[in-house]
């Protein structure tokens, strides 16, 4: 009986510590009205663009052709310059994704009607870019090959255009809500 | 002075404060934003002042008075679910997707809560105590509400404004100390009865100042998001399909 009153207590000290979190407002959002013509702009992906410069430059063949040509102290500074290049992508690409869902969250915020599914979707898509940074992060810090992931990223942040572009053909404005 | 004799005046002391946030309230007409909250706020007052005339009729320990405490609580409980529901509908309710899912969302919660509500009651045996059991329950399924609601306004990006963040935070801060008075007492632990009213009033107290706050100025009326209008609506779909099948045909090209 005592254990199960602590345990009502922590949990609700937890429930009430985690709501007045919620209840900050996030510092410099945007709130959702916020969607003119150039605060959409900075909805869409900048750095997926570049994926085939990108993975040109961490491919295997630079690296052993590098191996075979550079001394060796160069071989290190320009392993440890594509690193750094290959992180600040990395981040690119988590930014291009961040970008897209905060406009599915957009797209499903001013939708007329939204599914549960294609929600549940979203968090799925979101948790496998998410789970796939992780990883590709490590590799990169471990100095293994990554562009086959990168690629895996690449194609998901295609995915969630994709999901976008076909929202975006089925918005429709709601028949009560938005008539002026 | 002794304890219980504190309690009276705490109770006492409360009553203005009650009756200045109601009066506050109604100043804002903040029943144009929020009715269920408002009408909350006015059912206290009246509850209040009907106990209030039991205990100097027949003294703070007496039946009638329990009685009428036990009697007078799943009403206020009741009122409080529906002012939690006036937040969200008044958090979300201008957008008519999110606003459906969340209350399937909330149906689907509260119907969870209520129903663990009815299996863990069972185990009490008297009727005080059964109160007791209930009243913990919903005040749970209160709290799991709140928070279910700022999670899905939080997920899309929105924020509460003022005065609804006041207002559900002292409507999470009651309901909280609601549950761990209720767990204790009704636990192994020997609290008192002045006690456990003790910690209601202050904890009460507390809310009543965090709406006090959140009610400090004039509520603004919220504007219908920018999307809202037919064509903005369809300019901004109409740039986002663009935007993005121009992005999908370059990732098809790229991915080749």
């Amino acid at each position: 009986m005592m254990s199960e009153i602590t345990l009502y207590i922590v949990f609700v000290v937890l429930l009430l510590g985690a709501s007045a979190l919620l209840l900050r407002r996030p510092g410099g959002s945007r709130t959702a009205g916020d969607t003119g013509a150039e605060e959409r702009a900075e909805f869409f992906p900048v750095h997926s663009r570049y994926f085939p410069q990108a993975r040109r430059v961490l491919s295997l063949e630079d690296t052993r052709y590098m191996a075979g040509r550079a001394s060796p102290q160069l071989y290190r500074r320009w392993r440890k310059s594509l690193r750094h290049a290959a992180l600040l992508y990395l981040e690119g690409l988590r930014e291009d994704f961040r970008r897209l869902n905060r406009l599915a969250r957009l797209l499903a915020l001013h939708s007329p009607k939204v599914q549960p599914k294609e929600e549940l979707e979203l968090a799925r898509l979101n948790l496998k870019f998410q789970v796939l940074y992780g990883i590709v992060w490590c590799r990169l810090w471990l100095g293994r090959p990554t562009d086959e992931r990168l690629g895996e990223m690449a194609a998901l942040i295609g995915r969630l255009g994709s999901r976008l572009e076909n929202a975006s053909v089925g918005l429709r404005p709601a028949s009560g809500a938005l008539t002026p | 002075m002794d304890a219980p004799r504190i309690v009276e005046w705490v109770g006492a002391a409360l009553a203005p404060l009650q009756v200045g946030v109601c009066a506050l309230a109604l100043v804002r007409r903040l029943w144009k934003t929020l009715p269920y909250f408002t009408a909350y706020l006015v059912l206290v007052v009246l509850v209040e002042g009907l106990r209030w005339g039991v205990i100097f009729a027949s003294g703070v320990n007496s039946p009638t008075h329990q009685w009428t405490y036990w009697m007078t609580q799943p009403a206020l409980i009741l009122a409080r679910g529906a002012a939690l529901a006036d937040i969200c509908r008044a958090a979300l309710g201008l957008y008519t997707g999110v606003w459906k899912l969340a209350r399937l969302l909330l149906v689907v919660s509260g119907t969870f809560m209520l129903a663990f509500a009815a299996v863990h009651t069972n185990e009490a045996h008297r009727v005080s105590s059964y109160l007791l059991f209930l009243e913990r329950e919903l005040e749970f399924a209160v709290l799991i509400s709140l928070m279910l609601i700022l999670v899905l306004v939080r997920y899309y990006g929105l924020s509460l404004e003022r005065p609804l963040d006041g207002i559900a935070l002292g409507l999470g801060f009651y309901s909280s100390i609601v549950i761990i008075s209720s767990s204790i007492l009704i636990g192994s632990l020997s609290l008192p009865w002045w006690g456990f009213s003790l910690a209601r009033s202050l904890g009460y107290a507390g809310a009543l100042g965090m709406w006090a706050y959140a009610l400090r100025a004039p509520v603004r009326e919220r504007a219908r998001p920018e999307l809202g209008t037919v064509e903005n609506y369809e300019a901004g779909s109409r740039e986002i399909r663009n935007r993005m099948r121009e992005l999908n045909d370059r990732l098809s090209d790229l991915m080749k």
